[in-house]
């Protein structure tokens, strides 16, 4: 190997995928705009058309943790706490994965107040919603909950599916307060451990926020998260 | 939300657009959503220049502008420059448009931040969805907003309280626009009372910065240098912090230390004018000559094709290079050929510039007076003869000319010069203290009274015995009178004073020998003179002792 070679791989990682997000933006415009011509005519090419939008997007929401992890690794990550107006902030959520959950049949329901306030980094959080979103999409059965509310002065957001919930050993692995979770076990993990760390990097009077996996009874998955 | 689908659609058929995106699918994408959400008109434009022109022509009620536009100013820079030249309205929308989610953008003032960001890729669904929240806000608090745009802080202070009353939706938005308002207004016990009850419950960004700013006004710097320091740590991207954090350091009289503050803000973000400026002015006040003639180099750089050019940068370099070659007689023959350079390229560049040929030469004249010259004389004279005959010259034209005989020893002329010069300004407090700096005594009936407080204040120093006090006072004066004798003997007298108590160092030699170097030229029917002696044999003595 020459010395000239020698240079900083992550940040030329980081501006490749940099590039990236910007052609795949491109992608999932015209994408969404075919779809948009197409589904009445060709209602067949749905599901093709669901892979599509759906593995498209999970890259997308990929290079955004990506990104994220590489600013926070090099603190160049500052959280910017707004005011957010929750129902309107996850009514938009919902709408940016919109097309997704049409082609999928999933149907969406949002239970949070109408005048619920709380203070995070938008943009931020709305990465690791879109996350949880485009999964539960995918492993769903055919509804999504998201419920908003303040808990012991915590502001919490829980996202429900009715599929068949998160495997065991996810569960336990975060419950065991388990910080770097294993890389080897699948691909829904580098989005759950982006998750964590921007949840930690959101704090308020010495108090973190978290994140918590559970099964409902039901036997669906329910992802939690906990900002202070 | 409980406005009805039509309502909304109603709203946008009000509104007009301007999409800014130097790619022309996003352009176009951008422009189909707008025409579909039922917008009244939409217009487009590739790059800042062209936004900026449409701007001036129209008052849009919604901008949406890509940060990364290419080669040309970013989305920030346009916002900044709308926002600077009053081009943007409150009640009007600035979306920036970003290709990341977690990156953030610096911005040069708290204020000068877009309305929203939002992240690429986005489908129309979510574009309407920030746009009818930011729609309903702008609405809802229309009356601040206008309040705002026509400078009366007063109507939208009432208009906050109101909403806040009301306990309305927009009330936390409120509390910031009215802290704000108050601090715009001068009333700072007031701002601070807001800030520090919303900093109470939550540690918010502009709160602090809002705070600081407002501490800094009631002449709480201590206070608000903690502020400032702790939003430093954490990375703040408002480079407004730092400019704050240079003036608490400048006016505490570590110029020094401002100026490193600055260094450090200009790495973050290297492209404003105003701050690469105002390095400048501190990188001379500290003789750092590399770094000052660099700094005026990048203003002018800066300043090409923007709102601020103007032929003065390119006199403020030369003028910079000449005072190196006052300050350090090495290297000058390479310095005057780049005050040459600069001389000729800004004549050809600005050819149409009133008195152009006579500024140069002026400029010229002091680089001849400096490195001594001898065939300055005639040229000298035939200046001085164009300069009867010739109109408006500009005050900076005629500082130029006080200083050639200034550095000629023809003290009198260069101070009939100036007070002159005062008769027709003294009430442009910029020029005036640009004068006062200049002189040998303070002209203007401002800097007579700042002068006399400072020798007022340095005899308590003085009959205290506490001559580190009165090093600091009169090191503080002498940044805005330089060239003042009285002032540069009595800190003469306090250096020598504090080193005859105890001992003498280098550094302080150097600053007693760089004051008398400033008033070396006064001659025996000075009223000062006997004093100056005395003084310069009090520092030979002490020179002696190191």
């Amino acid at each position: 190997m020459s010395n000239t070679n020698n240079f900083d791989f992550s940040l030329l990682l980081a501006s490749s995928v940099h590039d990236i997000k910007n052609s795949l933006g491109m992608l999932l415009a015209s994408l969404d705009e075919m779809i948009d011509l197409t589904q009445d005519e060709r209602p067949e090419y749905r599901q093709n058309f669901s892979v599509l939008r759906g593995e498209a997007s999970r890259i997308n929401n990929s290079l955004v943790y990506l990104l994220g992890l590489y600013h926070l690794q090099n603190q160049q990550l500052a959280v910017n706490l707004n005011e957010v107006f929750v129902a309107e902030f996850l009514e938009e959520q919902v709408e940016s994965q919109q097309l997704l959950f049409d082609i999928n049949n999933v149907e969406v329901t949002i239970d949070c107040d109408e005048g619920l306030v709380s203070y995070f980094d938008n943009n931020l959080v709305a990465g690791v919603i879109g996350n949880i979103l485009v999964n539960c999409a995918k492993y769903t059965r055919d509804k999504i909950a998201i419920k908003a509310s303040i808990e012991d002065s915590h502001f919490k957001l829980s996202i429900i599916d009715n599929g068949s919930g998160y495997p065991q050993a996810i569960i336990d692995n975060l419950s065991a307060g388990d910080r770097s979770i294993n890389f080897d076990t699948g691909s829904t993990n580098l989005g759950l451990y982006f998750s964590q760390q921007i949840a930690q990097v959101h704090e308020c009077d010495g108090r973190r926020g978290y994140i918590e996996l559970s099964n409902t009874a039901e036997g669906g998955g329910c992802f939690s998260l906990y900002l202070p | 939300m409980s406005l009805l689908r039509i309502d909304v659609i109603k709203m946008y058929q009000q509104k007009s657009a301007l999409v800014i995106d130097d790619f022309p699918d996003m352009r176009g994408s951008i422009r189909r959503m707008l025409i579909n959400m039922g917008i009244a008109s939409c217009d487009t434009a590739c790059n800042g220049e062209e936004a900026m022109a449409k701007c001036e022509e129209h008052d849009y009620d919604i901008i949406l502008a890509d940060f990364n536009l290419g080669r040309s100013k970013d989305g920030q820079q346009i916002l900044e420059e709308l926002r600077f030249k009053n081009l943007l309205k409150n009640t009007a929308i600035y979306m920036m448009i970003t290709a990341e989610t977690t990156k953030k953008m610096v911005f040069s003032v708290l204020e000068y931040q877009p309305d929203e960001y939002l992240s690429k890729p986005f489908t129309q669904g979510v574009l309407q969805k920030r746009l009818d929240r930011l729609l309903f806000e702008k609405n809802a608090l229309y009356d601040v907003n206008s309040a705002m745009d026509q400078f009366d802080y007063p109507r939208a202070i009432s208009s906050c309280k109101k909403k806040i009353d009301d306990s309305d939706k927009y009330k936390q938005r409120c509390y910031r626009i009215m802290a704000n308002c108050f601090y715009q207004d001068g009333q700072y016990a007031e701002a601070r009372q807001v800030y520090e009850s919303i900093l109470a419950v939550r540690s918010l960004e502009w709160a602090r910065i809002g705070l600081g700013k407002t501490l800094m006004s009631m002449d709480k710097l201590d206070e608000a240098e903690d502020l400032f320091t702790e939003l430093t740590k954490e990375g703040c991207l408002c480079m407004e912090v730092y400019d704050c954090l240079a003036e608490i350091r400048s006016q505490r009289g570590d110029v020094a230390a401002a100026q490193q503050t600055l260094e450090q803000a200009i790495e973050i973000s290297p492209n404003s004018i105003i701050r690469q400026k105002k390095l400048a002015e501190f990188c001379e006040e500290n003789r750092d000559w590399g770094q000052a003639e660099k700094a005026r180099r990048k203003v002018v750089k800066l300043a090409h094709n923007s709102v601020y050019e103007h032929p003065e940068h390119h006199f403020d370099l030369a003028r910079c290079i000449n005072t190196a070659i006052a300050e350090d007689p090495e290297k000058n023959h390479i310095r005057q050929q780049r005050v040459e350079e600069v001389l000729q390229k800004t004549k050809k560049k600005y050819s149409a510039y009133q008195n152009m040929a006579l500024q140069v030469d002026a400029i010229r004249a002091n680089t001849y007076a400096l490195v001594n010259e001898d065939d300055n004389r005639d040229r000298l004279a035939l200046l001085e003869k164009l300069l009867k005959k010739a109109d408006n010259a500009s005050p900076e034209l005629m500082m130029d000319m006080a200083r050639v005989y200034q550095v000629k020893n023809e003290r009198a002329t260069a101070s009939r010069i100036l007070s002159e010069l005062m008769d027709i300004y003294e009430d442009d407090t910029d020029i005036a203290s640009a004068i006062d700096r200049l002189a040998d005594d303070p002209l203007s009936s401002q800097g007579k009274r700042k002068a006399a407080e400072f020798n007022e204040e340095g005899k308590e120093h003085f009959s205290g015995k506490q001559f580190h006090d009165a090093i600091k006072l009169y090191k503080q004066a002498l940044r805005q009178f330089p060239n003042n004798i009285g002032l540069n003997l009595n800190l003469m007298l306090a250096l020598v004073r504090d080193m005859n108590a105890n001992g003498a160092s280098a550094s302080q030699l150097e600053q007693c020998q760089y004051a008398r170097d400033k008033i070396s030229h006064i001659e025996e029917d000075n009223p000062f003179y006997e004093r100056y002696t005395v003084l310069c044999q009090h520092l030979e003595k002490l020179q002696g002792t190191i």
